[in-house]
């Protein structure tokens, strides 16, 4: 019996510790790692939208059933010059991603930039670089894109072999953000 | 015991990948690419090396009807604190590394590495047991992924190296691929070294 009240304290001793480093060390970084985070999103707008020097974010609350993917929009501008929009998507591979999508202001996409993943490195992660992403740049934003395994067309991206699962999670990232931007682009209309 | 005999022994006579077959799933999974391959070498000697401090300094402490949950917590509390450290401090790293730090907790080279020498021996040969061990995974890793990144993607480091001399194939890079790669490396291994019993 004295024996077990040994044991059982001991390792109670090692958790208590364990758990007291790891609190302490989220003390110490939880504050950088938002902040972190915060600077990664405002540079990944300014990549997927270079044109754009300010950015307004709009208020999407009402499409947010419609739209569930689209977690945040933006509006770029230049000296009050509408230079386009940046969307923030939330997509799933294999786990969750999230992407920036810029539309410019002739409607063609100027930018996917993937900010968060967890595919399968080397695999999976090759659909989240750039060789992969670029394939989208200067595309016209008026139809939805398709997922291809040959050579690719119009408004058609050619899949990684071997990572079609991520590669048709950027594409399905790309398509919500185009859909949100017709969207927008309906009641811009109107309201002329 | 002397040190630098603890050190190379991880190396070669008890390379945790070829000779301990220890590991597997992280070696399998992450060798795709020489570059994820060294993450994950160097991610995985900080925690060993973390781990079997700890634990070689608690040795007397830990008892040992309860030495498994306590290396557990040691573990993945160390595996936890690196990750924590990384995204705050080094966040370009730990987007590219940030999806091995957890896979770590589940590569039994380090819970082995604690329970087979850091609970046995003192400090300083604990130490050089983890970076021998570390060392000796890192340079396996960077090995098997050499292979399947050339065969398979046509590049090393990212870096096109083999021209257009041949179609990469994906099969190098998918599952089989690994198996078939490790599998060849260790046979050519044995032979070479004389280790097959005849």
């Amino acid at each position: 019996m004295g024996d077990i009240v040994k044991i059982g304290l001991r390792l109670f001793i090692i958790t208590a510790v364990a758990a007291f480093a790891l609190g302490l060390t989220n003390a110490a970084t939880a504050g950088r790692i938002e902040e972190q985070a915060a600077i990664a999103r405002i540079e990944a707008k300014s990549q997927v939208l270079p044109q754009a020097l300010e950015f307004q974010k709009l208020d999407i609350e009402e499409y947010a059933d419609l739209h569930p993917m689209v977690l945040e929009v933006h509006e770029g501008t230049a000296n009050g010059e509408r230079k386009g929009y940046t969307f923030r998507v939330l997509s799933r591979g294999f786990a969750q991603m999230e992407l920036y999508v810029g539309i410019d202001a002739s409607e063609r996409i100027s930018g996917v930039n993937v900010v968060y993943q967890r595919e399968t490195p080397g695999l999976g992660t090759r659909a989240t670089a750039t060789a992969y992403t670029g394939q989208f740049d200067g595309m016209e934003a008026r139809n939805v894109f398709e997922l291809v395994k040959t050579t690719p067309a119009t408004n058609e991206i050619q899949a990684i072999s071997g990572a079609t699962t991520s590669s048709a999670a950027v594409v399905n990232a790309v398509n919500a953000a185009i859909e949100f931007y017709a969207l927008l682009r309906k009641e811009g209309e109107h309201n002329k | 015991m002397k040190l630098s005999k603890v050190f190379f022994n991880g190396i070669l006579n008890e390379n945790p990948t070829f000779r301990l077959v220890l590991g597997m799933c992280p070696t399998l999974a992450v060798t795709t690419s020489v570059a994820s391959g060294i993450g994950m070498g160097i991610a995985t000697i900080f925690v060993l090396l973390g781990s079997n401090l700890v634990t070689s300094l608690l040795r007397n402490f830990i008892p040992s009807k309860v030495r498994i949950p306590a290396y557990i917590v040691i573990v993945a509390t160390f595996v936890t604190i690196v990750g924590m450290v990384m995204q705050a401090f080094v966040p370009e790293i730990y987007q590219t590394l940030g999806i091995f730090i957890p896979l770590i907790v589940v590569n039994c080279i380090v819970l082995a590495r604690i329970e087979v020498f850091a609970s046995k021996n003192p400090v300083a040969a604990s130490v050089m047991d983890a970076l021998g061990m570390g060392a000796g995974f890192t340079l396996a890793l960077i090995l098997l992924a050499s292979i399947r990144e050339i065969l398979g993607s046509g590049s090393w480091l990212g870096f096109n190296v083999t021209g257009d001399l041949f179609e990469p194939a994906i099969i190098m890079l998918l599952p089989p691929g690994a198996f078939i790669a490790l599998g060849l490396m260790m046979a050519l291994l044995n032979k070479f070294t004389g280790r097959v019993e005849e």
